[in-house]
């Protein structure tokens, strides 16, 4: 009888895994200049080898290119690159979600390519384990050690898209701050060169 | 009584109305040539009271080193609420622990960026305008508060207290002369409604503002000022003039008074005369000892700390220049602002019984003699009024033996001073004496921001 247990190898190994992706996953996505892979069959490969199942062509028409535009390239780049991730033997032992494989590989990615070039990957430590904990996430799964909180929440530390949102809530924030500042200055001067010509308060002794 | 009457004076009673009348249609009263009033509103006597009580309640021992918890708490405050503050006070400092290490302020700071110095949250409806009489530096202008000039009155009483007088203030009688002897000066009579709407008069004593000749003798005769507050220089004129008073206490300030000044002016006026150490920035800072111990520190909400050039703090018994943190005027609060004088601090007991410090040897306000070139005594306030005119930051005025005159005057960022009219200027209270003027963009910058604004080789006759 086989038991349901599910290992879940630790985030070092995903790390491993993505830092030793094969240069094919890099390669420049079909439609673009010497474009040599099809991304549309490489998501078609995996979502079979996951779900026995060949996914339906609107699915699949995510994956070409919509236009030339730098910000597809990498859509599709860092699309591979998930790929890559859920080529990985553990996702073949734990079930993914399909909603959430799908929702990751149209949404999220496309979300993520809009602000990180997918070479961030080759660099930067956070982003590999951004991708890791997103791919791991469709299983529901934790790294060893880990809470599914706590994964959550290092997931939201590493989050690119949420990084953003604050750098541009505080950037907000900041450029406001500075009008109000600007504003009340302004106001402060006003009312000093105002009162300047008035008269102040009698005063009982000298200074 | 008119709604401006009221807006000077908010508690303006017809009692009071009646006691300006007589100040200012007496027939040998001063031509006044200003109009104002306290601005103490019936909701502000809770604060007052809070403060005078405590003045009294709040003295105690003191030590060198980080402010009273009340005062750090107020600073902690103002570091989410003044951007000047905020610029000098990074985040992640302790106040308490990291206190030494916070920079010091100074004149320059406020001169150029006053608006920098009131709370973001601060409501400007009561901002009033001070400029400073340019004493110690160049002129500058301090938003301030009229509760906190109001303060003065409770700091006045204990002071006067200390040195035994204890008068007692009505609407019927007149509180105190403000004296002064200048070419010219802001001169009104006003109501006191914290001291039961006594009266009040600021006045010019030289015989220009005056109806007719004796007219200053019969004034102070028939108002009989309970007691008169003033300056060195005015005081010694005021005992030329042998104007009649019988003040219960002469409350000095502006620059330090001689002995032999005070002495003739105790005998004279058979009152205790008060040495009185005050800045507008700050208001009032220290009061003499009565047991002649130097100054001790008046108000409660200020702290003290004496620091050597290079910013350090100096330890008690050092000599250095005093800085201030604290204060009541919500416009302009003040961290470790250097103020330009000079002394040292005893915390030791002190045989009079006020447990608060001591300032000693208190320098930095010197009374300057300035003569023109036909001999004419020249007030510093009235060059310093003749030169905030002008877009300079900064001045040193020296006057030489022979009477020869320098300025070196540092002017306003992006300005451009006229040279030629303020030789004019000067030259209209200075006559033809030698004038140099030259401007130096580094003055102030060696330690403290503040230049010694007045120098002088002449001697000063009592």
């Amino acid at each position: 009888m086989k038991t349901e247990i599910y290992f879940v190898p630790p985030l070092a190994e995903f790390l491993r895994w993505i830092a030793e992706m094969p240069a094919a996953f890099m390669l420049e996505p079909e439609g673009f200049p010497d474009g040599k892979v099809c991304v549309r069959a490489v998501v078609g490969d995996i979502h079979e080898t996951l779900f026995k199942a060949r996914p339906d062509d609107p699915f699949l028409q995510a994956f070409s290119a919509a236009t030339l535009s730098k910000v597809e390239r990498n859509r599709l780049r860092w699309v591979l690159a998930a790929c890559w991730v859920f080529w990985h033997p553990y996702f073949r032992e734990r079930p993914v979600d399909a909603d959430a494989f799908r929702k990751l590989l149209v949404l999220d990615l496309s979300d993520l390519a809009a602000i990180v070039p997918v070479e961030n990957l080759l660099n930067d430590q956070d982003r590999r384990e951004e991708l890791a904990r997103l791919a791991v996430a469709t299983t529901r799964g934790s790294f060893a050690g880990e809470t599914w909180e706590e994964f959550k929440d290092r997931l939201t530390q590493v989050d690119s898209i949420e990084s953003q949102r604050v750098i541009a809530q505080a950037t907000i924030k900041e450029k406001k701050a500075r009008e109000d500042r600007a504003r009340r200055e302004r106001e402060v001067r006003a009312e000093m060169a105002r009162k300047a010509a008035e008269e102040a308060a009698a005063k009982t002794s000298r200074e | 009584m008119t709604p401006e009457m009221l807006q000077r004076t908010p508690m303006l009673t017809e009692d009071g109305v009646k006691m300006l009348e007589r100040l200012r249609e007496h027939p040998d009263a001063p031509r006044f040539n200003y109009i104002t009033g306290d601005r103490l509103r019936k909701d502000d006597l809770g604060a007052l009271d809070y403060f005078r009580q405590g003045l009294e309640t709040d003295r105690g021992a003191r030590s060198a080193g980080v402010p009273p918890p009340a005062i750090l708490q107020r600073v902690a405050s103002w570091r989410r609420r003044v951007p000047f503050v905020a610029s000098r006070v990074p985040d992640g400092l302790d106040l308490e622990r990291d206190w030494l290490s916070i920079p010091t302020s100074s004149r320059a700071d406020l001169a150029l960026e006053p608006w920098n110095f009131v709370p973001d949250d601060e409501p400007l409806e009561r901002l009033v305008i001070y400029r400073t009489a340019g004493t110690t530096g160049h002129p500058i202008t301090i938003p301030h508060h009229p509760m906190a000039i109001r303060c003065y009155e409770p700091m006045i009483e204990f002071a006067l207290a200390r040195h035994g007088a204890k008068p007692q203030f009505d609407a019927a009688g007149v509180a105190c002369f403000l004296v002064g002897a200048q070419i010219r000066t802001y001169t009104y009579a006003a109501i006191l409604s914290a001291w039961n709407g006594a009266g009040f008069a600021k006045l010019n004593i030289r015989q220009t503002e005056w109806p007719r000749e004796g007219s200053q003798a019969r004034y102070f005769a028939e108002m009989a000022p309970k007691f008169l507050s003033g300056d060195p220089i005015s005081f010694a004129e005021m005992m030329h003039l042998d104007l009649p008073a019988q003040p219960c206490a002469l409350l000095t300030t502006s620059v330090a008074m001689s002995p032999v000044l005070k002495k003739r002016l105790a005998e004279k006026y058979k009152a205790p005369v008060i040495d009185w150490y005050s800045m507008v920035e700050t208001g009032p800072i220290g009061y003499a000892c009565p047991q002649g111990f130097g100054y001790h520190l008046l108000p409660h909400d200020i702290h003290l700390e004496v620091l050597r050039a290079d910013g350090t703090q100096a330890p008690p018994g050092e000599r250095g220049e005093i800085a201030v943190t604290g204060g009541r005027n919500p416009f302009a609060p003040l961290l470790r602002y250097r103020t330009g004088d000079f002394g040292h601090v005893d915390y030791a007991p002190c045989p009079c019984g006020d447990p608060m410090p001591r300032l000693l040897e208190l320098e930095g306000r010197v009374p300057v003699l300035i003569r023109s070139s036909d001999g004419t005594p020249v007030s510093t306030v009235d060059l310093s009024r003749l030169l905030r005119e002008h877009p300079l930051l900064l001045h040193e005025f020296v006057q030489h033996a022979d009477r020869s005159c320098e300025l070196t005057a540092r002017a306003l960022p992006d300005a451009s001073p006229d040279t030629a009219k303020i030789e004019m200027d000067l030259r209209r209270v200075l006559g033809t004496v030698p004038l140099e003027i030259r401007f130096d963009a580094t003055l102030g910058d060696r330690q403290d921001g503040k230049a010694l604004a007045y120098r002088s080789e002449l001697m000063l006759e009592e």
